[in-house]
């Protein structure tokens, strides 16, 4: 039974797996860990039009092709995003980060948690 | 304005801001509720009795000029001296400045990145890590955050800026921030929100990586980079406390449930005396209604 999923969350959730993992992927590797749920030709019409929209690089791999992700901001724009996400008030106001800046107090007992758990 | 008429305000804030000195360690679940439920009747509060106290400095004059008729009608019971009314005048320019700049923060950042983007890698050597609440929600990172990443490590930052956005935690810390502009004293509680949303996010990752170490593993290593020690902290989600919490579950000292409801008192009777507040000033527009119909 497979889930309309929308396709804006399918892309998305193809994309992210592409970047994190880095090397180039075949349809089967990103229908196995993506959406095994969904036909194979989903998520192989999704990689088609990802790459047409240039988020994707692609090279033949045999009958298939494997895909990576292209799509990185150019520098300046990235430049002006960090600018715009780093003035400290920016973070603190309104943004989820991953983590933000530690204390050097706070580094030293982080390193001495991921110790004990032999990290 | 006598001090008995902004009495219940006063309460509410100082039992909001008492909340302050204590570390609540409550679940996310009763956190992110209660205490922007808190903030919000403190900042309301304080904000209408700022907002009263100008009101009926400004409105003095006017009363007995004949530019504005009506005026004359509103019965003042409630005298404003001239200091109160320029203080509050002052306080609430203070608040609206800090406010604004609030909106302006989250209103670049929003239009920092393209409207229907849903995810945004950036060519940097910085580790960075945001979710931008745009209408579709979209997560930024950089290259420099993931090349210092393993797989499956990269796949627990996605789960986790994508679940700040699923979750609408953004809705709640921008709800705190801008309470905090109007009651600086409440940062605290800003703080224990925040680090309550990434506890959420944290375990909201860690169950869709199915693995709970790879989280942990990944903060650190994002954290512990060249780029981030030693940096003075921006307050908020406290990493040593999200690492432990996720290698060691067994171990996280959360809140009784004692405790989370003495929290839920407070913030309550801070409502009730936010409530009574608003029954005063309830009763001057009424006045006002009656008076010039």
């Amino acid at each position: 039974m497979s889930e309309r999923r929308p396709t804006g969350e399918l892309e998305t959730a193809v994309l992210e797996y592409l970047w994190a993992v880095g090397d180039p992927s075949t349809p089967g590797d990103v229908h196995g860990a993506v959406a095994p749920d969904l036909a194979y030709t989903t998520v192989m019409t999704v990689l088609t039009r990802l790459h047409a929209k240039g988020a994707l690089e692609r090279e033949r791999r045999g009958r298939a092709f494997a895909y990576w992700p292209s799509e990185v901001e150019a520098k300046h724009r990235a430049a002006q995003m960090r600018g715009q996400l780093d003035a400290a008030g920016d973070r603190q106001a309104v943004l989820s980060s991953f983590v933000d800046a530690l204390t050097s107090a706070e580094a030293d007992e982080l390193r001495q948690i991921l110790l004990e758990a032999g990290e | 304005m006598t001090a008995q008429f902004v009495l219940p305000t006063l309460v509410a804030v100082a039992l909001v801001c008492s909340m302050s000195l204590i570390d609540w360690r409550l679940h996310p679940r009763v956190a992110l509720p209660v205490l922007s439920a808190a903030m919000f009747i403190a900042a309301a509060g304080l904000l209408v009795v700022l907002a009263g106290a100008a009101t009926g400095f400004v409105l003095g004059p006017a009363r007995s000029s004949s530019l504005l008729e009506w005026c004359r009608a509103i019965p003042l019971h409630h005298q404003v001296h001239p200091a109160a009314g320029v203080a509050a005048l002052s306080a609430l320019a203070v608040v609206g400045w800090r406010g604004a700049a609030v909106l302006r923060a989250r209103r670049h950042a929003i239009g920092s990145v393209d409207a229907d983007s849903r995810i945004s890698v950036i060519d940097s050597d910085d580790p960075v890590a945001h979710a931008i609440p745009t209408r579709t929600g979209c997560v930024v990172v950089s290259t420099g955050l993931l090349s210092a990443l393993a797989p499956a490590e990269r796949r627990a930052v996605f789960a986790h800026e994508r679940a700040h956005l699923h979750l609408g935690h953004h809705r709640y810390i921008l709800l705190a921030e801008l309470c905090v502009a109007a009651v600086p004293l409440m940062r605290p509680l800003a703080d224990q929100l925040r680090h309550a949303t990434e506890r959420a996010a944290d375990e909201t990752a860690a169950a869709h990586v199915d693995d709970r170490t790879t989280v942990a593993r990944a903060i650190g290593a994002v954290v512990l980079g060249p780029e981030m020690t030693g940096v003075p902290g921006l307050g908020g989600g406290s990493i040593p406390r999200r690492v432990e919490a996720l290698l060691w579950p067994e171990r996280e000292k959360l809140a009784s449930r004692h405790v989370s409801a003495l929290a839920v008192g407070i913030a309550l009777t801070a409502g009730v005396a936010f409530g009574v507040q608003i029954h005063h000033f309830g009763e001057l527009l009424d006045h006002l209604c009656n008076s010039t119909t």
